[in-house]
């Protein structure tokens, strides 16, 4: 990474290191793990202590995160990880200008998390995605219900274990057996 | 005369009187209502079918005789009359589903303007529109919508699915986009492209209106692939 | 406190005479196939919800099958209005992942054409704000000036609208000759028709009444339901990506970020009028620096081998092959990446497992977020408002759902 970039790196994310050590001071046992790459820091921590931990980020003078940018999920079933999903917050500060990523693992067997919606009302329609698409429950949501697919439709479409469906794709050489499929002969 | 003059540069018309030939016989023409009604009873007895095809340069004296006691010129002319209006003044369902949808808007604005085709009322209701373009990717969700609106649309209607989406699901092999709007509603003409160039929809509304031109318009619009038959009716009269 | 109730479904008063109404998803005025779920007391709206999803793609889903190459062209189709943007936000992402540099000539021509894409993108917002509100003149003009936009994009990468333009590494192609001349020549026109529309808008007493003091947004409650962008400035607040973490090389360029003060129809109209303006700036400067030199990056692990060596090297061949159908493999790990689009922070979070595709990859779309605050900004206006106000919001469709 030539100098130039690596600056433009740190001014796109300054290293908030303080941010991290007022989170382990405050957190201390709840945060399992903190990553520094790329000039971009990330906290995981345990999923019953995401509403305090952003309440925390949110309302603290110095840490001022008032935006929250993203929440978003990611389903590890083909790394072969537990717990399987890990949904992921990222959080912004107007004022100070800093970035923040925010992970908290969520098991398969119980998909649950406290909603941020009673701190962001805007994390209404991006958690309902997430509910949507992965099928990650968010306890406490005013309206958690599919938004992008159908009411009816079954399944969640972004875990890794749902296929992408779509057709198959006729060529010279599949032609015939792609037209009997699609005529139902099979 | 004005408007008998352009039909007659459009159409084969029979010749007037006096050019040689029977022609109208100076018959005033009918109500509007009358042409339909009397075009339906024909359409209904399946007799009007065997004149759809008129050939490149066809002359009305050629044809075969009127069916149904009414002079075959007359019949002829109003049909056509019939055709000629409905291809010359489509009016699109104004509705878009995606990027294909800007396209569409560009086509209709400044530089492209679908006016010249007689295609740029952009109807709000489907009530009031005779032409869906289906200008973008049709997602599972949107499907029921789509094929509602097709419903509420009255006969005569024509679809074009606008872009590679519309027509067969284009980049997006996917769980969320219908492979192709022909899976819910009948498709008269296919305009490829991601998006269609403005000038590609022109060309896609043109064919349209060749196929217009050279339907038995009186009959029951029956949805039919584009394929042959416009091909040759329609190019045959309008050529 | 939990203002959730309060922001989302702010009047809660309990009408006798209310009325369901259902808008869309077909409405000539809907952006797109938006549908609102409108609760009305007389002509009075209520409540109003936003359903959306009847453009869900599964772009998320199709991302993870293609690799990162072919993914650029997926992520033109997103927000279709602005396409450039999508694929500079995607690129970057894809480079700050690859650790990778872009040539000198390739980040100046980056930057002219996404904010040459920040004004296409306005106008359109323009045109369609004004058409709602009944002045279909300015929709011709509007339209008129994006296709000489549109003759630029075309002139670059021969697609009007889906370029792919901009690709992980650099430029798809070189910048064609002509390329500084028809931009100059848009650059010299467009601001004195930019103030012939304000003529013809801003002093315009029904443009006034229907736009001023219609649906306030304030700036908390902004913040609060994650409004970004030039809605989010039109509220009051300073924060532009551009200016305040800068991507692409924007530090360089001299701009101002205008900021507005109500937060009206009225402002975010003059917001977006006020951002073309300084995108001209931006572009002319571009269009002084734009330096001689290779348009792709000279890593070979990214970009292709230059067609001369092709004929002569095996290797290169092969490597081509190699890139051209696996693609290139971009270590694990996670990164986040911000820019500013026409609507507001476009952000793409990549997670890679170090294959050739994105294990996952995620778009934090503006106009999926900036949705919400339609219930917010509608609630006590009438239904004629509410049209004023999707368009001043400037959803796009194919970003909210994706
Ligand atoms: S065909 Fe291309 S431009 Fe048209 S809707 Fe599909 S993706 Fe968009």
């Amino acid at each position: 990474m030539s100098e130039q970039q690596a600056a433009v790196a740190e001014a796109t994310n300054p290293i908030p290191t303080p941010v991290v050590a007022k989170v382990r001071e405050q957190f201390g046992e709840q945060v399992l793990e903190v990553r520094e790459r790329l000039g971009e820091t990330t906290i995981v921590v345990r999923s019953e202590a995401i509403v305090a931990l952003a309440r925390f980020l949110r309302d603290h003078p110095d840490l001022a995160f008032n935006h929250l940018s993203d929440v978003t999920a990611v389903d590890y079933l083909n790394l072969n990880r537990e717990p399987r999903f890990d949904v992921v917050y990222h959080f912004y500060s107007i004022p100070k200008r800093h970035r923040l990523r925010v992970r908290a693992p969520v098991p398969e067997d119980d998909p649950t998390i406290a909603t941020l919606t009673v701190l962001w009302p805007g994390a209404s329609f991006p958690e309902r995605e997430v509910y949507d698409l992965f099928g990650i429950q968010f306890a406490g949501h005013p309206d958690l219900t599919r938004i992008l697919m159908p009411d009816d439709w079954v399944g969640h479409p972004l875990r890794k274990d749902y296929p992408i469906y779509g057709e198959e794709i006729e060529f010279s050489h599949n032609r015939e057996t792609v037209e009997r499929k699609t005529l139902g002969y099979g | 005369m004005g408007v008998e003059n352009n039909l007659r540069a459009h159409l084969p018309l029979p010749p007037r009187v006096g050019e040689g030939g029977k022609g109208v016989e100076g018959n005033p023409p009918p109500a509007a209502g009358d042409q339909a009604q009397e075009g339906r009873q024909h359409a209904q007895g399946g007799q009007i079918e065997a004149e759809r095809k008129p050939a490149a340069g066809d002359q009305a004296q050629e044809r075969r005789p009127g069916v149904g006691g009414s002079p075959n010129g007359l019949t002829m002319l109003l049909t056509k009359l019939a055709d000629w209006s409905r291809g010359s003044s489509l009016w699109p369902l104004g509705f878009g589903l995606a990027c294909c949808a800007i396209e569409m808007m560009a086509t209709g604005a400044s530089r492209y303007d679908l006016g010249r085709f007689g295609a740029e009322l952009f109807r709000p209701s489907p009530r009031q529109a005779d032409l869906m373009i289906v200008a973008g990717r049709v997602s599972q969700k949107m499907a029921p919508v789509v094929k509602h609106l097709y419903d509420q649309m009255s006969s005569p209607k024509w679809v074009i699915a606008m872009g590679d989406c519309a027509s067969c699901g284009g980049v997006f092999n996917n769980y969320a986009i219908v492979q192709g709007v022909d899976k819910i509603v009948p498709v008269d003409v296919y305009v490829p492209g991601c998006p269609p160039r403005p000038e590609a929809l022109l060309d896609g509304i043109i064919k349209l209106q060749k196929k217009i031109y050279g339907e038995t318009s009186l009959a029951p619009h029956s949805p039919a692939p584009l394929a042959r038959e416009a091909r040759e009716g329609g190019e045959g009269a309008t050529s | 406190m939990d203002r959730t109730h309060e922001l989302l479904d702010p009047i809660q008063q309990t009408g006798e005479e209310r009325m369901v109404l259902n808008l869309g998803p077909q409405h000539p005025a809907t952006h797109g196939v938006l549908r609102l779920v409108l609760e009305l007391e007389g002509e009075t709206v209520v409540n109003c919800k936003p359903v959306i999803g009847y453009l869900h793609t599964g772009f998320e889903k199709s991302f993870e099958v293609r690799n990162y190459l072919q993914n650029v062209t997926l992520t033109d189709r997103m927000d279709y209005l602005a396409p450039l943007s999508n694929n500079f936000g995607y690129s970057l992402t894809v480079e700050k992942a690859l650790q990778i540099e872009v040539p000198p000539r390739a980040a100046v021509a980056r930057i002219a054409l996404v904010e040459l894409t920040r004004i296409g993108s306005h106008l359109t917002y323009l045109a369609s704000q004004a058409m709602d509100t009944g002045a279909i003149s300015i929709f011709l003009y509007c339209f008129r000036e994006r296709e000489k936009l549109l003759d630029i994009f075309e002139l670059c990468s021969g697609q009007r609208m889906m370029t792919s333009y901009i690709r992980p590494g650099g430029l798809a192609l070189d910048l064609p000759p002509g390329f500084e001349k028809s931009v100059d020549s848009f650059l010299n026109e467009f601001p004195a028709r930019l103030a012939e529309y304000e003529a013809l808008l801003t002093e315009n007493g029904i443009w006034q009444e229907r736009t001023v003091g219609v649906g306030i947004l304030p700036a908390e409650d902004a913040i609060a339901l994650g409004v970004t962008g030039p809605n989010l400035r039109a509220s009051g607040i300073d924060w532009d990506i551009r200016k305040a973490t800068p991507y692409g090389g924007y530090e360089e360029y001299e701009f101002a970020v205008p900021v507005g003060t109500r937060g009206d129809v009225f402002s975010r109209y003059q917001q977006r009028l006020t951002e073309m303006r300084e995108s001209v700036k931006i572009v002319r400067q571009a269009l002084n620096r734009l330096p001689a030199g290779p348009h792709m990056t000279r890593d070979r692990k990214v970009a292709y081998p230059p067609r001369s060596e092709l004929a002569t090297s095996m290797e290169a061949l092969i490597h081509h092959f190699k890139l051209a159908t696996e693609g290139y493999r971009v270590p694990a790990g996670e990164v986040y990446q911000a820019i500013e689009s026409p609507r507001g922070e476009l952000g793409f979070y990549l997670v890679s497992d170090g294959s050739s595709r994105p294990y996952r990859l995620r778009v934090r779309a503006p106009s999926f977020v900036n949705i919400q605050a339609l219930a917010r900004v509608a609630a006590g206006h009438l239904v004629a408002d509410l049209i004023a106000l999707i368009g001043s919001l400037d959803p796009v469709m194919g970003e909210v759902d994706r």
